[in-house]
């Protein structure tokens, strides 16, 4: 447990731009990103003291990021807005003809990332983009670390079989 | 997965990887001057102040003590502007509904219907005059009861989505407390909600905030009886909420 309580002002400075990026890889809507974010440092903030300063930070709020956003997910389940459209999570849908190359790869993964279990997303998120250890990621996400890996390998097996697919819709977009 | 694809989509990755961009600079101050408003060190803290971009803001210390009164009166002026101009650009064009459950009694049909105009906010003060309508209830549900008993049952569409807004202001109410880190408001206003509606079409909502709320103020014990009940009652979806109350109350 740390002695002293960390700066949530140094850590807002450090880690805004982590969590709003995690967040909107875990695949919450644009529209939502700025509220969850504000949720995320509000509960770290209430859970300073109990951080302990041995750990490193990163995965610490990454766990507080994915539960805001898995929260989140599960509430938007049991709504919806009365004058608005559904709540969704977003997965882009660019017709591929109009995409540069790069952007092209990009739009790829987004939609292929879209296609995953949320949980096996998470882990993908987390430890090959965010690059957070997967021992790391069981303890935050309070998970056996068996079963952070096999999500890990799980999801990197659906993202290929995702990919395949998509690359080969793109490919016939262009061709016609 | 062969060892080319599985390449293939680690260079993917690493493209979308690179995709991470700066937050925007406007959303970045907007939460920072939300949660200023919530967190006092966030505007007592030097390195909460000048930072918008990321980079440490640095005062010379001859003036530093003159500058930092000077940053912080501008901090707080600039937190004001920016919550009025986001409350008058941002006010909301439509609100949420829970999806309500069919299970539950006419015991929070008592509390009677609230107007439905009062009923778009979630903000503690405007959960207090919930309160305060709640309690006029009664009174109003009055002259407006042969309209509304006449036509339908007291499970009309209406009566439960008033009930239930009734019920969603307290628990915004209590779920506000426990995200500002005060989980003894919080459960006070849990404990207002269960005794209005024993049978409430939120309960397991409720539920879970208690068990959040009294692993907060530090009763282990009351707090794992609560979450035994509740995974007694049914399967939820709360349950790993729930879980993870437990398992990080000490």
């Amino acid at each position: 447990m740390s002695a002293t309580r960390p700066d949530i002002g140094a850590i807002f400075d450090e880690y805004f731009d982590f969590v709003w990026n995690t967040l909107r890889r875990l695949g919450v809507r644009s529209d939502d990103i700025e509220d969850l974010a504000h949720e995320v440092f509000l509960k770290l903030n209430a859970r300073l003291s109990d951080y302990d300063s041995s750990r490193p930070l990163r995965p610490w709020i990454a766990g507080f990021v994915f539960r805001v956003a898995a929260d989140h997910r599960r509430l938007a389940r049991h709504r919806f807005e009365v004058y608005g459209k559904t709540v969704e999570f977003e997965a882009p849908a660019v017709p591929a003809d109009e995409r540069l190359q790069v952007e092209d790869e990009r739009s790829i993964v987004r939609e292929a990332l879209a296609a995953l279990d949320f949980d096996r997303r998470a882990v993908l998120v987390l430890h090959d983009v965010d690059e957070v250890p997967v021992p790391s990621i069981a303890a935050e996400l309070g998970i056996p670390l068996n079963t952070a890996y096999s999500r890990l390998r799980l999801a990197r097996e659906e993202l290929a079989t995702a990919v395949k697919r998509l690359r080969r819709r793109s490919e016939e977009v262009c061709r016609v | 997965m062969s060892e080319s694809e599985s390449n293939r989509n680690t260079v993917l990755l690493d493209a979308w990887r690179d995709d991470g961009m700066p937050a925007p600079a406007d959303a970045r101050a907007r939460v920072r001057a939300r949660l200023a408003l919530a967190i006092p060190e966030m505007q007592r803290n030097p390195s909460a102040l000048g930072r918008a971009g990321g980079a440490p803001a640095r005062l010379p210390s001859a003036r530093g003590a003159t500058l930092t009164r000077g940053a912080l009166t501008m901090f707080v002026a600039g937190a004001v502007t920016g919550m009025t101009v986001y409350a008058t650009w941002m006010t909301p064009t439509s609100r949420v509904v829970y999806v309500d459950r069919p299970a539950h009694t006419g015991a929070d049909v008592a509390a009677g219907p609230t107007p439905v105009a009062s009923i778009a906010s979630a903000t503690p003060a405007d959960s207090r005059i919930a309160k305060e309508e709640a309690s006029l209830a009664p009174s109003i549900a009055r002259p407006l009861a042969p309209v509304s008993v006449a036509h339908k049952s007291p499970r009309s569409t209406s009566s439960r989505t008033s009930t239930l807004d009734a019920e969603r202001r307290l628990l915004d109410d209590a779920r506000a407390s426990l995200i500002q880190g005060n989980p003894d408001r919080a459960l006070s206003c849990l404990e207002n909600y269960r005794k209005r509606y024993p049978q409430g079409i939120l309960a397991e909502e409720a539920d879970t905030m208690r068990v959040e709320a009294l692993a907060g103020v530090g009763r282990p014990d009351d707090a794992r009886r609560a979450a035994e009940e509740f995974s007694l009652r049914a399967p939820s979806i709360y349950a790993p909420t729930v879980e993870s109350a437990i398992s990080t109350s000490p």
